[in-house]
């Protein structure tokens, strides 16, 4: 068995220079006997940085944090790892149909390293969303029902707010916007590219080109499955806890 | 292993229902405005209500009558950012409908019936245009925009939840809100009261007094006023308290609304066996 231990110092260096700054990511870091779990690791410190940041923002909001968040951190983080999987299979497969040379293991290492760099900074922004969005839970329950998209909606769309909470949600909304684009629609693509070693260098903003349209298609379906799938999951566990 | 692990994601997924196949469906809140044409005409009636539910809904219907005299006709309700069950009914000073909840499984569930309906009287309601124009646009496309990165984001992680909304305060219940009689004496009426709350609440222990006055239906005289002290609880959300110890008044409440059932006896002189729904909302900021 693996020997598993926690993520150290280095592995946070590691995720600092290959998840958040990904466009130092290079085609070797995709490749190699130990890529898979140099990845593996980087994911872990960006869920673990997520769930502490996550953490903090409730305890400033709250002022407490209690046992259902302990327990509902490894729901997150279950429901997480199976969203980044079905995420890099669909892309793994669009890849292929336009005959781009990687493998899955390879698009899979890529997509580690770009959701260890989002999801720390795309989650923290969520918090408040969040809150109304459980809010909204305990008032229908209906775990079917789309309520982190509603709580967005409702806070950028507000029928009686202050100014300050409207122009607050639309930065925020904005700020998410920019790293959605950043990480996956301009950082994945181009590691994509990079890794499969594809065109010259004229001719791979072409393919980057081509590999943005099949991660906004990737996109598309996995909200589709989250929607209809992860998120019924999601909602009934969360509306057991709260 | 895998087999029982898919399983029980698939049950998760699908949602479970109750072992007699049942729904359990109530309303939370209802939101009525007419909407207006060019000319500031009314055109429609257009009702949105939140309904809590034990299982996944499929879809909603509202059937509605202008007149005693017409039969039912139904209308599909679609689900709006609020997460309402709304449609568009044609205009009419009031409106009798009922509306009914298909769940994905199950059998399906009404909320009101032909023979006791829900009725909306128009007289009061806030007016607004038909179409949204270039905000409606822009909340479309910021709709979409939140669903793709909800769906990045995986649903959301879980915090410790919202800080639970507190029932403290001044809450008021007039125009689509107030107090609903549904049954009285046994038989299905159609009544409504402006209802007022002022309540406190100490260590989930609720106290506090109402009042209500009649506004609408043969159930009392209208203007009759009924008032007295409230005690009761407040438990995650969801609360239960007694009105001058004769009617209990159960409900959920979120930031400034609260909503639910209500049943028990009119306090003297009448006396009668009562129920029906209730929904007030905040008066001044939340506490």
């Amino acid at each position: 068995m693996a020997d598993v231990k926690l993520p150290s110092l280095e592995d946070l260096a590691h995720w600092f220079n290959k998840g958040l700054c990904f466009w130092h990511l290079s085609s070797d870091d995709a490749y190699g006997a130990m890529a898979g779990q140099a990845a593996a690791r980087a994911l872990l410190v960006g869920l673990s940085l997520a769930l502490i940041a996550q953490t903090v923002v409730v305890f400033l909001v709250v002022g407490k944090v209690d046992m259902p968040q302990a327990i509902g951190l490894p729901i997150f983080a279950l429901l997480q790892l199976v969203n980044i999987l079905f995420f890099a299979v669909v892309l793994f497969l669009l890849v292929r149909l336009v005959r781009i040379p990687l493998a899955l293991r390879e698009v899979a290492i890529i997509v580690a390293y770009t959701f260890a760099g989002l999801l720390p900074l795309l989650l923290p922004l969520m918090a408040e969303q969040l809150f109304v969005a459980v809010q909204l839970l305990q008032r229908y329950r209906d775990p079917s029902l789309p309520y982190l998209t509603s709580a967005g909606w409702q806070m950028l769309f507000p029928s009686d707010a202050q100014p300050m909470a409207i122009v607050r949600a639309w930065v925020s909304f904005a700020a998410q916007i920019t790293i959605v684009i950043a990480f996956l629609l301009v950082g994945l693509p181009s590691n994509i590219a990079k890794a499969a070693n594809i065109g010259n260098q004229q001719k791979r903003p072409i393919w980057t080109l081509i590999v943005s349209a099949f991660v906004l298609v990737t996109i598309t379906l996995d909200t589709l499955m989250v929607r209809f799938v992860l998120g019924r999951v999601y909602w009934m566990l969360v509306g057991k806890l709260v | 292993m895998i087999r029982e692990a898919t399983a029980a994601v698939v049950a998760l997924a699908l949602g479970t229902p109750s072992a007699d196949n049942t729904c359990a469906v109530s309303v939370v809140d209802t939101v009525a405005t007419v909407v207006v044409g060019k000319h500031k005409q009314p055109v429609a009636v257009r009702l949105a209500v939140g309904l809590k539910s034990s299982c996944i809904i499929g879809k909603v219907t509202y059937s509605q009558r202008n007149d005693p005299t017409q039969d039912y006709r139904p209308t599909l309700a679609k689900r709006n950012n609020e997460l309402r069950y709304e449609a568009d009914l044609p205009f009419a000073d009031a409106i009798d409908y009922y509306l009914t909840a298909y769940p994905e499984r199950g059998q399906s569930m009404s909320v009101g019936s032909p023979d006791s309906p829900l009725r909306v009287e128009t007289a009061n309601l806030p007016r607004q245009e038909g179409k949204g124009g270039a905000l409606g646009a822009l909340g479309t496309g910021a709709g979409t925009v939140l669903a793709l990165i909800a769906g990045i984001a995986g649903a959301g992680v879980v915090g410790s939840g919202p800080p639970v909304s507190s029932a403290q305060g001044q809450w008021s219940g007039v125009g689509p809100d107030g107090l609903f009689i549904d049954s009285l004496s046994a038989a299905p009426v159609a009544c409504a009261a402006d209802l007022t709350l002022d309540l406190r609440v100490s260590d989930g222990h609720l106290t506090g007094t109402w009042t209500s006055t009649s506004r609408a239906g043969n159930c009392l005289p209208l203007g009759t006023r009924l008032q007295g002290d409230v005690q009761g609880n407040v438990d995650h959300g969801n609360v239960i308290f007694t009105a001058s110890a004769t009617l209990t008044f159960r409900g959920s409440v979120a930031t400034d609304r609260m909503s639910g059932t209500f049943e028990g006896g009119l306090p003297a002189p009448s006396g009668p066996p009562v129920s029906g729904r209730w929904s007030v909302t905040r008066q001044g900021k939340t506490p």
